[in-house]
C-alpha cells in the first residue's frame, strides 16, 4: 500500500471516529456500550499499518471532541492513549501475521490486551494516580467493555474480508 | 394505492421544503429539476422514513406516523447498501428482518433475483465480487423483494452501463404491468417514454405537474390525424392498458 | 467546518488571531492554568483569566459552564476518590482502607477546578476557531518536529482531509441508515452476539464507503501528480499586532503562574 493510500485510509478512519458514534447514538438501543470509536482505529491499524493506527487513535478522539464534545475533556487524554495503543499494536501484529488465516483475529486480541495494559498503566501513573487498582482495571477495561469487545471481534474480520473481496487490501503489508 | 403528501414541510442539510403537496395514485411518474431543487428531499418526505416538520403523509387515507413497508425506496447508488456474505442473503434481508423464515425468504429472493436478471450461478457469491451493474440490480432486488405498492427511486440509472440500463427498463415494465405506483427522481429524459406524469421541481417547490411529453405527443399525434374524438379516446385507453 | 455549533462566528480579537498564534497561546495558557490550579489564589486568578478571555472573544460563559453539568458524575467520583482514599497524617475518619481527610478533599476540589478550567479554555478555543483553523495551527506547532524527520505535514494533511470527510461520511451514514430502515433494520436480540450482528447492515456499508472514498481520492491525487507534502509551497502567514500580543501575554501569564507556584 502506498504512503498516500495509507494516509488517506487513516484520514477516513479518523472521520469515522467522529461519525460512527453519532450514527450509533441515532439508533434506538444503539447505545454507548459498543464503544464505536474503537472500530475504525483497530481497522486502521490492521489495514494501513501501525503508524496510521497510532495517528488515527490519537487524532480520532481529539477530532470527535472538537466536533461533538465527546469524549469529554477529562476522558480525552486517556482515550487518546488507549486508542493510540490499539492502533499501534494492531498494526504491529499485522506486520507478522498478515499472511496467516487468523491473522486479523490474533492481531485484534493482542491489540486489545496490550492496549489495555498500557492504558491501565497510563491511568495509574499519569492521568488518575492513586485511583487505579487491578480490580478497577479488570472491571472498566474488560467486564463493562464486553459488548464492545464482542463487536470488535465479530465486525472487524467481516469488514476486512469484505475489503479483501473488493480488492482494497493488498497481499503485501508493512 | 394512493400516497398523499399534504402541506408538508421538512428540513435537511440546511435545505427546507415547506408547504408542499403531492398525490401519487398509480402509474409511473418522473420527478425532475436541476440539482439542488429538492428531489431527494421530497422522496424522503414521501418515504415515511422521516418525521415531517409540518403536514401529513397518508397511504390510502391512513395517516403514517412511522415507516410503512408498503412504501419502498431505492436511494442513489443503492449498491452501497450491500453487506451480506452472499447475494442471496443480502437480497433476503428485508424479509428476514421482518420475521419471515429463512427458507421462505430465500425462495422469494431467488424470484426477485431472476426478475432483475442475476444469473443463478452468482446467487451464492459475495455481492462485492460482482460487477457494478450486477451489484446495482442485486440492491434493487433487495428492495423489490418486499413487493412495495409504492416505489420511490432516486437517480436509478446514473452510472450504469447499457446492459444494466436495458435490464432496468425491463424492471420498470414489470412494475408498470403490476400496477405499482412508481416515482423516479431523474435527469434521464429517455425515461419519459415510460412515464405518464412529469413533476418538475425548482427551489423546493413543484413548478409543473403534467402529463409526460410522450403521453401528450401521443394524444397530439392522434388528434392531428383524426377528428374522431371517440377513436382518439379508444386509442388512449389502449395506450393506458399497454402502459399497465 | 463545525457540525454541532461549537464554533461561533464573530469578529472579536480572538477570532482574528492567526491559527498558529491562537493554538500556541492556547497551549501556553493551558499549562499556566494547570499550574495555577494547585493553589486557591491561583484558581481565583484562573477564573478571572477565563472571564477576561471569554469577554474578549465575545463568547457567552454561562452556556459553557452549564455544559460542564454532564461531567458531574465524573467529577463527583474524582472528589470522593481523593477525599476517602488519600493517605493523611490527621484524618477526620479512618476505617480499613478508607481515610477521610480535609487534605484529601482539598486535593479532590483542586482536581475538579483543573478539569473545569481546562474544559472552559478548550471550549473557548473551539468557539473562536473552526476545526480547519485549529488544524492549521497544529501544523504550525508541529513544524519544528519535522527537523526530527517526523512527517508533520503529512499528519496535518491527514487531519485536514479527515475534517473534510466528516460531513461526507455523516451524510453517507444517514442514507445507509435510512436505506437499512426501509428494509426493516432494527437492533434486536437478547444475546450480545445477536445484537452485534444486527449492526452489520449499517456498519459494513459505511466502512466500505469510507474506504472506497480513500481509494478514489488516492487515484485522483496520484493522477494529478501528487508526490507528498515535502517541498510544497505554503501560503505566507502575515502576523499582526494581535498575534504578537497574544503570544506575549500568554508567556507573561505563564511566567506569573510559575512565580505563584514558587510562592505557594
Amino acid at each position: 500500500m502506498s504512503v498516500l493510500k495509507r494516509s488517506l485510509t487513516c484520514a477516513v478512519c479518523i472521520a469515522l471516529c467522529v461519525v460512527l458514534p453519532m450514527v450509533f447514538h441515532a439508533i434506538p438501543n444503539g447505545g454507548v456500550l459498543f464503544s464505536p470509536m474503537h472500530l475504525p482505529v483497530l481497522l486502521c491499524g490492521i489495514v494501513a499499518g501501525w503508524c496510521s493506527g497510532v495517528i488515527c487513535g490519537i487524532a480520532g478522539p481529539l477530532l470527535s471532541f472538537l466536533f461533538t464534545g465527546m469524549p469529554g475533556l477529562p476522558m480525552l487524554p486517556q482515550m487518546m492513549t488507549e486508542l493510540g495503543c490499539y492502533g499501534f499494536f494492531a498494526g504491529l501484529m499485522m506486520v507478522f501475521l498478515h499472511k496467516r488465516r487468523c491473522g486479523v483475529i490474533i492481531s485484534l486480541l493482542v491489540a486489545m490486551i496490550a492496549g489495555r495494559i498500557v492504558a491501565g498503566l497510563a491511568r495509574a501513573f499519569i492521568f488518575t494516580p492513586g485511583a487505579m487498582t487491578l480490580p478497577i482495571w479488570i472491571t472498566s477495561y474488560f467486564v463493562s467493555c464486553l459488548p464492545a469487545i464482542i463487536m470488535q471481534l465479530v465486525l472487524i474480520p467481516l469488514i476486512y474480508a469484505a475489503l479483501e473481496k473488493t480488492g482494497f487490501t493488498e497481499k503485501e503489508q508493512g | 394505492m394512493e400516497l398523499k403528501l399534504e402541506h408538508a414541510a421538512f428540513t435537511q442539510d440546511d435545505f427546507t421544503i415547506s408547504d408542499i403537496s403531492l398525490t401519487l395514485h398509480g402509474g409511473i411518474s418522473l420527478l425532475t429539476g436541476k440539482s439542488g431543487a429538492g428531489k431527494t428531499t421530497l422522496l424522503l418526505m414521501l418515504s415515511s422514513l422521516v418525521v415531517l416538520k409540518e403536514g401529513t403523509l397518508s397511504l390510502d387515507g391512513r395517516i403514517l406516523t412511522s415507516h410503512d413497508s408498503h412504501i419502498g425506496i431505492i436511494f442513489q447508488y443503492p449498491e452501497r447498501q450491500l453487506f451480506a456474505s452472499t447475494v442471496l442473503l443480502d437480497t433476503s434481508y428485508a424479509l428476514r428482518a421482518r420475521g419471515i423464515g429463512r427458507r421462505e425468504a430465500e425462495e422469494r429472493a431467488k424470484e426477485a433475483l431472476k426478475e432483475v436478471a442475476i444469473d443463478e450461478s452468482k446467487w451464492n457469491e459475495s455481492p462485492f465480487a460482482l460487477s457494478g451493474g450486477e451489484r446495482r440490480r442485486v440492491a434493487i432486488a433487495g428492495t423489490l423483494i418486499s413487493d412495495p405498492d409504492v416505489l420511490l427511486m432516486d437517480e436509478p440509472t446514473v452510472g450504469i452501463d447499457g446492459y444494466g440500463y436495458e435490464r432496468f427498463l425491463d424492471i420498470l415494465e414489470k412494475l408498470k404491468r403490476r400496477g405499482k405506483t412508481v416515482l423516479i427522481a431523474t435527469h434521464d429524459e429517455n425515461l419519459e417514454e415510460y412515464a405518464e406524469r412529469v413533476i418538475v421541481m425548482d427551489g423546493g417547490r413543484i413548478v409543473r405537474d403534467s402529463k409526460s411529453r410522450s403521453w401528450l405527443s401521443f394524444l397530439a399525434s392522434r388528434l392531428s390525424t383524426s377528428c374522431d374524438i371517440e377513436a382518439v379516446a379508444e386509442a388512449a385507453v389502449e395506450k393506458v392498458r399497454g402502459l399497465r | 467546518m463545525n457540525m454541532l455549533g461549537f464554533y461561533q462566528r464573530g469578529d472579536s480579537v480572538l477570532h482574528c488571531i492567526s491559527p498558529s498564534s491562537l493554538v500556541t497561546s492556547y497551549f501556553i495558557l493551558l499549562i499556566a492554568v494547570v499550574m495555577l490550579s494547585s493553589s486557591l489564589p491561583g484558581i481565583v486568578l484562573s477564573i478571572l483569566l477565563i472571564i477576561i478571555l471569554y469577554s474578549y472573544g465575545g463568547i457567552a460563559l454561562l452556556p459553557a459552564v452549564r455544559a460542564l453539568w454532564r461531567f458531574r458524575a465524573f467529577m463527583i467520583t474524582i472528589f470522593l476518590m481523593n477525599a476517602f482514599f488519600q493517605p493523611a497524617a490527621e484524618p477526620l475518619f479512618s476505617w480499613w482502607i478508607i481515610t477521610l481527610s480535609s487534605d484529601g478533599m482539598m486535593i479532590g476540589l483542586r482536581m475538579i477546578a483543573t478539569i473545569v478550567l481546562v474544559t472552559l479554555l478548550s471550549s473557548l478555543l473551539t468557539a473562536v476557531a473552526t476545526p480547519l483553523k485549529i488544524t492549521d495551527g497544529l501544523r504550525a506547532l508541529l513544524h519544528p518536529f519535522s527537523y526530527l524527520h517526523l512527517r508533520t505535514d503529512e499528519i496535518a494533511l491527514i487531519i485536514s482531509i479527515a475534517i473534510t470527510m466528516i460531513p461526507v461520511l455523516a451524510r453517507e451514514g444517514r442514507y445507509i441508515m435510512l436505506s437499512s430502515r426501509s428494509r426493516g433494520f432494527a437492533v434486536h436480540g437478547n444475546k450480545i452476539k445477536e445484537r452485534v450482528l444486527s449492526f452489520v447492515p449499517l456498519v459494513l456499508p459505511l466502512f466500505l464507503s469510507a474506504f472506497r472514498k480513500a481509494d478514489d481520492l488516492t487515484s485522483a491525487m496520484e493522477a494529478r501528480g501528487y508526490r507528498g507534502e515535502y517541498g510544497r509551497k505554503r501560503k505566507k502567514v502575515h502576523y499582526a499586532k494581535a498575534d504578537v500580543l497574544s503570544i506575549i501575554l500568554s508567556i507573561l501569564v505563564f511566567a506569573g503562574a510559575a512565580a505563584l507556584g514558587g510562592v505557594y
